[in-house]
């Protein structure tokens, strides 16, 4: 395997070399390292175009990437993650789950359509955006596109990184870095402009993922979409993106937007399904979320549907365990295996951790399965109508092979309502409401 | 780490699929014991008939020895023996040790039904050999079964669908999609309806009229009513349609298995706008100017209908999308491989053709795996984190009296490919693979710099226009102006326009001036090459390479790998890019480098292409590492498992000197790819490359026409009386001592091109100045 042979040994040699770099030859350095001539070296460099202020790009694993900075001239650290996505990098900032992350897009052309205007849909929400800011800390690119070409687009990226106060950075060999970031998995970086690079020494390295990102991500308060909607479906919010929302409600359903800890086990009576969002960071933070899933499953007898975080947490209440998978999956190129119909679907998808799905728990099944490696896609219960999902059928970006499954999900809960499914399980409707109301109190 | 495909038990349809086998199984175990070959629809499998295509014909070339190549490949890997019926001896898939039996007869009704009695194969695929052998299923599509032979791939009805106008647009109103509407009207009162049934702007094409006439653009009543009068008066009907002028051009590559999975491979953008045929047009992958809205909407489309129409294997289809708003337009499908495929296939490294064969014999997409990963799917999309860029290669020069503007009618009898990490970069390697006179996109004398040949160029397109655009913007036309003549997308514009300011810049610096290392390392990754930069700064090649390497600025070696480097790959698939800042291989195997044809060309074409692949196995089987170079998507010698590594590169002293020293490469085989690595031979050897084989000195000796004929001279062999001149004075009065008419040569030529022979002075004097650019450096021979 010369590829891993070569990454390892770029790793192993990249530590003491970046300390050799003095900060000086990095301002005239405008070149490019020749590794015909002299070993692999640390320190990546390229010429910035005139007229733009030079950027770094370092990561604390000693690596620096040099490049020429665009957006907000401001200085950042965050979780360095890559998307192989071909398109959609104003679904993919404005995405929650790749908040506190330095976003590499592997992709080396971007901005090349703008970025859209603020519109909003009947429901609200903004049309061509996944929430209301921009998520991640900010952005890694191989060649930006500095003017923009496309009817829809009202400003460029550039500038709309500058009025969030987004920092970026252009002219860095993003391939390299993806060998770099795939081998060492969760890996930190730092971005700042200015004319000279600091040494990791003296970089402030705070890991974004030792917050709770979910609580930073959610909503504070319960909102309510399509108030008309015939049957009130519960989002739980750890992150959740404005398709998913769009979704339910296209489907005529009333969505009240929750926050991550809200106190969902005593209201399930008022709820005909209950959703559980997408969201950044480990599962491991959302105990709350977790244990009133836990208490969820043992009364609640109508649907409930995870996607990505949703799909973790359901797996950890339903006693599964969690694991940071070798290779994140991130991309819009995703195969996943329906196994109960054997068919392949691509999928978008951007998570670094997996459910861990060798051994079951009773009256669990898995639902999806990824072609490529294997690992857990998606999980179901075999009597009740509890599904969930790894990837992400609402795209944005990313192919809409599995919207679907929004319509399968209000249907099946329409289904059961007019049916009469009692929503709680007779004989522990007390127990349950009782017993957490007096926890909250 | 998962290897081979995935079993999943739970999988109620998988199982449904493998008890429907098991039960195939036990019902032919009864007449057979040989439990080879495949069972396809309750039928074993085991011989199979691919039909090729037969002569080369523009439009139609290389790319279907690439496809029918891969398809036996497939089969031979699942045990199948394979019979091959093509008359063209040029080809790899006629070579021994491909096909299990090749009949070099004619692809005809006639000959492939007589092969059928006589081999009585199992199984036929009509999707490998380009319209010829589709017309052939067509055709034969009643006498198959009686033959006992089963239709493999997409089912014969489905491409007459796909090839019918009319069954096309009634099978997409089916799914509510849109095809381009038009109508017939045989008075303005019903050109008016359905004039406001399609909606303005319109196009109005009179039936039955030569050469357009009375066509037009109408963008309101009165102005179709103006139309209708004019046409009504020349033909009894009208075309109305909706007018698309100037919408974007958007392809996609679909594949569908038979259980209904479907994935689209590659999307495609033309540079050039609606109008000209796809074929001609300048084609970039991935697509640069669609939001992840656009793409998502046109790839839904795309499964939707190719679900719809019941494709199994690999199809191509292609829309309008206007650049205003979210509206398309469906403009075709087609159910075949194709050059788009092709392309397509080295685009992204996915091996269209070779999966579309395994799909033909029942195997789920899920279950075959990407050969370039080994660890992952076939099901997946590829992710490219490098554009390419496809130009298409015409030789109307070679025609007399043939229009030379591009249409709706494929030209071109070749293609080349470029690919880089920007798109300038990749553009400009392109138009330098297209011709080796080339620079890139630069100032040139292709397009004469006045208002009226710029712009005549720009609107009524030729093959020229990109060279037109280059001398646009140096005249000063903007962005903007160039935009509203040619429709062509700002962005690329704005790319290009960028070069003209790099190419300024370096005009600055005189000949003793020397170039700084910023500027000389901008324009590398600019994609300028070092002979373009000398000429910009009035001094040699070799100056500037020597300056560059001086500074340490040299190119990088990147891997396609289908995934963005998201998992680990063993790609030997590789291309050069001075936009990075390290190697993805290490350099250890001094492989022998073999070059290739290059661009297909009317006098050198798969011919060259076989005699590379030829050189490579033969090396191969005598254990030399090899390196392929070459940069012809339609080619067998660029498929990713011929050569130990496969340089996707042009063939010119820079990039084979970088490869080589890149490489440490053992030597340099030229004489397999034609014409294209001939005339770099002698500066390779200059500049002391190991070149196996002939010595470039003596290819001199016998390409040069001086040196000919001189040692003709030298041994005693009789010739006419000869003369080597570089100016068109001292032709002239040469001519005039031995008479006319005389045959004029130019030196380093391909077939003949540029000969000619010339009977009066003016003749000849025309003919200096048009065709053959006399030099210092290619002299010109008259005898």
């Amino acid at each position: 395997m010369p590829i891993l042979a070569a990454l390892t040994k770029t790793t192993a040699a990249t530590a003491p070399l970046a300390k050799r770099v003095a900060p000086s030859t990095v301002i005239k350095a405008r070149s490019l390292a020749s590794a015909i001539e002299k070993p692999v070296s640390a320190h990546y460099c390229y010429p910035v175009a005139t007229g733009s202020q030079t950027a770094h790009l370092q990561l604390r694993s000693g690596e620096t990437f040099t490049g020429g900075s665009f957006g907000a001239p401001v200085s950042t650290v965050g979780e360095t993650v890559f998307t192989t996505s071909l398109v959609g990098y104003p679904e993919s900032m404005t995405d929650p789950s790749y908040r506190g992350q330095l976003l590499v897009f592997t992709q080396p052309l971007v901005g090349n359509y703008g970025v859209p205007g603020r519109a909003r849909d009947a429901f609200g929400l903004l049309r061509h955006f996944e929430s209301e800011k921009i998520q991640c800390r900010g952005i890694v690119v191989g060649d930006y596109a500095t003017k923009y070409s496309h009817w829809n687009a009202v400003e460029s990226l550039s500038q709309w990184c500058e009025r969030e106060g987004v920092p970026a950075i252009t002219g860095v060999d993003t391939r390299a870095l993806v060998h770099i970031l795939r081998g060492q998995g969760s890996t930190l970086g730092s971005l700042n402009v200015g004319q000279t690079a600091t040494t990791p020494e003296a970089i402030e390295w705070v890991d974004p993922n030792a917050d709770n990102l979910v609580a930073q991500a959610s909503t504070d308060s319960v909102r309510v979409f399509n108030p008309d909607g015939d049957v009130h479906i519960a989002l739980i919010d750890c992150g959740a993106k404005y398709n998913i929302i769009r979704s339910l409600c296209e489907q005529g359903a009333r969505v009240s937007l929750v926050p991550w800890n809200h106190n969902i086990v005593g209201e399930l009576g008022s709820f005909d399904g209950i959703f559980i969002s997408n969201g950044p960071g480990s599962p491991t933070h959302c105990t709350e979320t977790i244990e009133q899933l836990r208490q969820a499953y043992a009364v609640y007898q109508r649907p409930i549907f995870g996607i990505c975080m949703g799909n973790q947490l359901m797996g950890l209440a339903a006693g599964m365990n969690a694991y940071k998978l070798r290779f994140g999956n991130r991309g819009h190129n995703q195969p996943a295996v329906d196994l109960t119909t054997g068919r392949c679907v691509i999928t978008s998808q951007n998570h670094g951790y997996a459910l861990d799905d060798s051994r079951m728990p009773t009256s669990w099944d898995r639902f999806y399965v990824n072609a490529n490696d294997g690992s857990n896609e998606g999980i179901r219960h075999l009597e009740k109508p509890f599904r969930s999902v790894q990837f992400h059928p609402e795209a944005k970006g990313g192919p809409l092979d599995t919207s679907h499954l929004f319509a399968e999900f209000i249907d099946q809960v329409r289904a059961m309502k007019a049916a009469g499914v009692p929503i709680i399980a007779d004989s522990s409707i007390g127990g349950v409401a009782k017993q957490s109301a007096s926890a909250t109190a | 780490k998962v290897q081979g495909p995935v079993e999943f038990p739970g999988a109620e349809a998988a199982q449904a699929r493998r008890k429907q086998r098991e039960e195939w199984e036990r019902e032919l175990a009864a007449d057979d014991s040989d439990k080879s070959g495949r069972i396809v629809n309750g039928r074993r499998i085991r011989k199979v008939l691919v039909l090729g295509s037969g002569g080369l014909s523009i439009g139609q070339a290389g790319e279907f020895d690439y496809s029918g190549s891969q398809a036996i490949k497939a089969l031979k890997e699942e045990g199948i023996y394979t019979v091959l019926i093509n008359p063209n001896i040029a080809t790899i898939q006629t070579s021994k040790g491909l096909a299990d039996k090749c009949y070099f007869l004619p692809v005809t009704p006639d000959c492939v039904r007589k092969v059928i009695l006589h081999e009585r194969p199992d199984g036929i695929y009509c999707t490998f050999g380009g319209q010829t052998a589709l017309n052939i299923g067509v055709k034969l599509r009643d006498e198959f079964e009686g033959l006992g032979v089963q239709v493999l791939g997409t089912p014969i009805e489905t491409i007459m669908v796909t090839e019918d106008r009319e069954l096309f647009a009634a099978a997409m109103a089916e799914i509510n999609e849109k095809c381009a509407k038009s109508h017939a009207a045989s008075s303005i009162d019903e050109a008016v309806v359905a004039a406001n049934d399609i909606g303005y702007p319109l196009i109005i094409r009179a039936a039955y009229a030569l050469g357009g006439l009375g066509s037009g653009f109408a963008s309101n009543e009165e102005e179709l009513v103006a139309l209708c009068r004019k046409a009504f008066a020349a033909s009894p009907q009208v075309l109305v349609e909706r007018s698309m002028k100037g919408w974007k051009e958007i392809e996609y590559e679909v594949v569908r298995d038979s259980v209904d999975n479907c994935i689209t491979v590659c999307n495609m953008e033309n540079f050039d706008p609606l109008g000209i045929h796809t074929g001609d047009s300048i084609v970039v992958a991935p697509s640069q100017t669609l939001s992840d809205e656009d793409y998502q909407m046109l790839r839904t489309t795309a499964v939707n209908v190719i679900r719809h129409l019941g494709v199994v294997g690999e199809c191509n289809i292609q829309y309008a999308l206007n650049p205003h708003s979210r509206e398309y337009s469906i403009i075709e499908v087609n159910a075949r491989l194709s050059r788009s495929s092709a392309l397509a296939s080295k685009a992204t490294g996915y091996p269209l053709a070779f999966v579309a064969a395994k799909l033909g014999l029942g195997i789920p997409l899920n279950e075959i795996r990407n050969s370039v990963t080994r660890e992952t799917t076939a099901c997946f999309e590829p992710s490219l984190d490098y554009v390419v860029v496809k130009i298409p290669r015409w030789d109307l020069k070679k025609f007399d009296r043939v229009s030379k503007n591009l249409s709706s009618a494929m030209k071109s009898v070749g293609e080349v490919m470029a690919i880089g990490r920007t798109f300038e970069e990749t553009m400009q390697e392109a138009i330098r693979s297209v011709d080796t006179s080339f620079d890139g996109f630069s100032r040139n004398s292709y397009v004469a710099e006045t208002k009226e040949a710029i712009e005549e160029e720009l609107t009524k397109p030729t093959d020229l226009r990109v060279f037109a655009i280059a001398n646009a913007f140096h005249m000063g036309y903007t962005v903007e102006e160039i935009h509203l003549l040619t429709a062509i997308d700002r962005w690329f514009l704005c790319k290009l326009r960028g070069l003209v300011e790099t190419e300024r810049q370096l005009q600055a610096f005189a000949a003793d001036q020397r170039i700084p290392r910023d500027l000389l390392c901008y324009a590398k990754q600019q994609g300028f090459s070092d002979a373009g930069i000398a000429h910009f700064t009035k001094r040699n090649e070799m100056q500037v390479r020597n300056t560059r390497t001086g500074y340490g600025i040299r190119p990088f070696v990147k891997q396609i790998d289908t995934v963005a480097a998201e998992f680990p790959a063993h790609t030997n698939y590789l291309y050069i890019t001075y936009n990075a800042s390290e190697h993805d291989v290490e350099f250890v195997d001094n492989g022998v480098m073999v070059l290739g044809s290059g661009v297909y060309r009317i006098g050198s074409s798969v011919e060259f292409d076989w005699c590379a692949v030829r050189a490579i196995r033969t090396l191969r089987e005598n254990q030399f590492k090899t390196i392929m170079v070459n940069y012809n998507p339609e080619t067998v010698s660029t498929d990713y498992d011929e050569a130990d590594r496969l340089y996707f590169s042009n063939i010119t002293l820079e990039r084979i000197m970088d490869i080589y020293e890149a490489e440490s490469s053992a030597g340099v085989i030229i004489s397999m790819g034609g014409q294209a690595p001939n005339n770099i031979a002698l500066a390779l050897h200059r500049n002391k490359v190991k070149i196996f084989g002939t010595s470039p000195e003596n290819i001199d000796g016998a390409e040069n026409r001086y040196k000919f004929s001189r040692m003709l001279d030298q041994i005693g062999v009789d010739q006419p009386q000869w003369r080597e001149l570089t100016q068109y004075e001292d032709a002239e009065t040469f001519c005039d001592e031995v008479g006319y008419p005389v045959l004029v040569r130019p030196s380093y030529v391909l077939s003949g091109a540029a000969m000619n022979v010339v009977s009066t002075s003016t003749d000849l004097k025309t003919y200096l100045n048009q065709a053959a650019t006399m030099s210092r450096d290619y002299p010109v021979v008259i005898t």
